[in-house]
């Protein structure tokens, strides 16, 4: 099932020709994934060596429906198809840099192959971005300025629709993004008036390698995020920071352990999920056995988990520092 | 490409070392860099130059000085070195760390002054984010001018603090090098006010969101901010 968000526009295009994108896949190397989700690429040394394609619609049959579909829903959307282009960006996040690296005119459906190879004879830059990952949006585009009428799309770059596919890196820096929790999510999600710090669930698993299920939330005080942000470099806000990122992992070790009944799974069955990546965090240059082993202490001894990224965190180090400071 | 890079623990304790002890920090800064990748070894000896004249910048007062055109000059002999850099090695914070404390410590300690004094100095070296550490911003605000040809415009704003860092840098502009240069143009020559800058931005931000403006030439970039700007002129030209 798709995750794409869709906003409202300012313009009415066929419903059809909205969900066109819907079957479209990209490949990057042997990892594939669908409209609207994303790719984890663990190993960061093959990132620029992987080829990046992208498929529309699956079987060759759904592929002529996928270009009849193209000019009929333009058509129902007013529109010749011969205005419109598949444009398709890649966008790194760090260096923030956008690459056009297809734009096919529809003018000619038929030289639209089936695959198209997004990498081809030199990688484009955004596509190099191996510790940040990046961005392929895929859209249907309005190539030519139009007379301006209500309700009608007329600006050229207008996309009539689009989706989105993410690559992401285990060298990515954020192992979680705390989201403020006020009064009115406390009463949402039930908790007390003075909770400071939740994970919220829902139905992810977090043994599961990325899925449809919506990640969850790491909700934290908005009091206490602001005034963090406000200080986020004093020894304090160090020291706060690292023990956030404590209570995270344990609160995703305690979900694991809840979570996983009496099987066992080894770290490659689990490579993707959000524990993988709580153990990547833990020990970023460890080999398989080594990650194994871990995997191993979060099922039978996850206080002795915890233990170990404290010493990865370094809390002892914030927390000293952090008195020290306060008797200055 | 083998290059040198430092980690955010060692960035963070060597930027306190340098801050309160001084002394020895040159041979601290060598000791923790490492050397990561394979292949062909980062020129080392270009950055330096680079340093060099970013600190030839450097006027002896304040008073009467424009920084951030300062940043912009800088920027561009910043960009000259990392031009042909791999996007994989740019793309490492860790890069960008050594960069800081090895070369351009003395740059950033003047570009950000107030915070290096009032011990918020970190986030303008630790490099995480690209629109406020120095070095990234500065190699960005000429890439998103798009490189070598354009890098006049790097400098073509007087105080240009605020457009840079709200207006270019944070936002979708500077990944379109023909929008930025559009912007930066009609601003130069139009020096709208900061609340007029700033609708100017939201109004674009509207048609971003429902347009690929990557397809833009500059003449398309520049007539779309002439349109989104007009009444904004207008206003401004009748209140002078």
């Amino acid at each position: 099932m798709s995750q794409e968000s869709r906003i409202v526009r300012p313009f009415n295009v066929d419903p059809e020709l909205e969900r066109i994108f819907e079957t479209t896949r990209l490949r990057f190397g042997d990892l594939e994934c669908e409209s609207g989700s994303r790719i984890m690429v663990e190993d960061s040394s093959t990132y620029t060596l992987r080829k990046a394609e992208l498929i529309w619609a699956g079987e060759h049959q759904n592929f002529m429906a996928f270009k009849r579909e193209l000019a009929n829903g333009a058509a129902r959307s007013g529109l010749d198809h011969k205005l419109l282009s598949i444009v398709v960006t890649a966008y790194t996040v760090y260096l923030k840099m956008t690459d056009v690296i297809y734009n096919q005119p529809l003018t000619d459906l038929d030289a639209l192959p089936q695959v198209v190879e997004l990498t081809g004879h030199q990688t484009p830059r955004a596509l190099q971005a191996s510790s940040s990952g990046a961005e392929v949006n895929v859209y249907l585009v309005l190539t030519e300025e139009l007379l301006e009428k209500p309700l009608c799309p007329w600006r050229k770059g207008t996309w009539l629709t689009r989706t989105r596919f993410r690559i992401r890196t285990t060298q990515e820096l954020t192992l979680f993004r705390p989201i403020p929790l006020t009064d009115e999510i406390r009463r949402e999600l039930h908790l007390p008036a003075k909770t400071t710090r939740y994970l919220h669930m829902g139905d992810y698993i977090p043994t599961e390698p990325d899925g449809d299920s919506v990640e969850p939330v790491f909700y934290v005080d908005e009091d206490l995020l602001s005034e963090l942000a406000a200080r986020a470099n004093s020894p304090v806000g160090i020291m706060l920071q690292s023990q956030l990122v404590v209570d995270f992992v344990t609160a995703v070790v305690a979900a694991s352990v809840s979570d996983h009944g009496p099987t066992r799974s080894t770290y490659e069955e689990i490579r993707g999920s959000l524990l993988g990546r709580v153990i990547n965090f833990v020990a970023p240059q460890a080999q398989e056995f080594e990650r194994n082993k871990l995997l191993e202490m979060v099922h039978d001894e996850p206080a002795r988990f915890v233990a170990h990224l404290e010493d990865v965190v370094d809390v002892r180090k914030t927390m000293l520092e952090s008195l020290r400071d306060e008797q200055r | 490409m083998k290059y040198p890079i430092i980690t955010f623990s060692d960035c963070s304790e060597l930027t306190r070392q340098r801050l309160e002890i001084r002394s020895g920090w040159e041979e601290a800064v060598k000791d923790k860099t490492l050397w990561v990748g394979e292949g062909k070894e980062f020129n080392a000896v270009r950055v330096q130059d680079a340093a060099a004249k970013a600190r030839q910048l450097i006027p002896e007062s304040r008073q009467g000085s424009d920084p951030d055109r300062i940043e912009g000059q800088a920027a561009v002999h910043l960009y000259e070195v990392l031009q042909d850099t791999p996007v994989v090695v740019l793309d490492d914070r860790g890069l960008w760390r050594w960069l800081s404390l090895a070369h351009f410590w003395d740059f950033i300690a003047w570009r950000e002054e107030k915070p290096f004094a009032s011990g918020n100095h970190l986030k303008y070296l630790d490099c995480n984010n690209s629109s406020e550490a120095v070095l990234p911003r500065m190699y960005r605000r000429v890439a998103a001018l798009g490189g070598a040809e354009h890098v006049h415009l790097a400098y073509a704003i007087p105080k240009g603090t605020d457009f840079w860092r709200s207006h270019v840098l944070r936002i979708k502009t500077a990944t379109t090098p023909a929008m930025t240069r559009a912007l930066v143009r009609f601003q130069a020559e139009h020096q709208l006010k900061t609340e007029e800058i700033r609708e100017l931005a939201k109004r674009l931000r509207r048609v971003w969101a429902n347009a690929v403006l990557e397809i833009y030439d500059d003449n398309e970039a520049a007539g779309l901010i002439a349109e989104q700007a007009e009444d904004l002129i207008e206003k401004s030209n009748a209140s002078q």
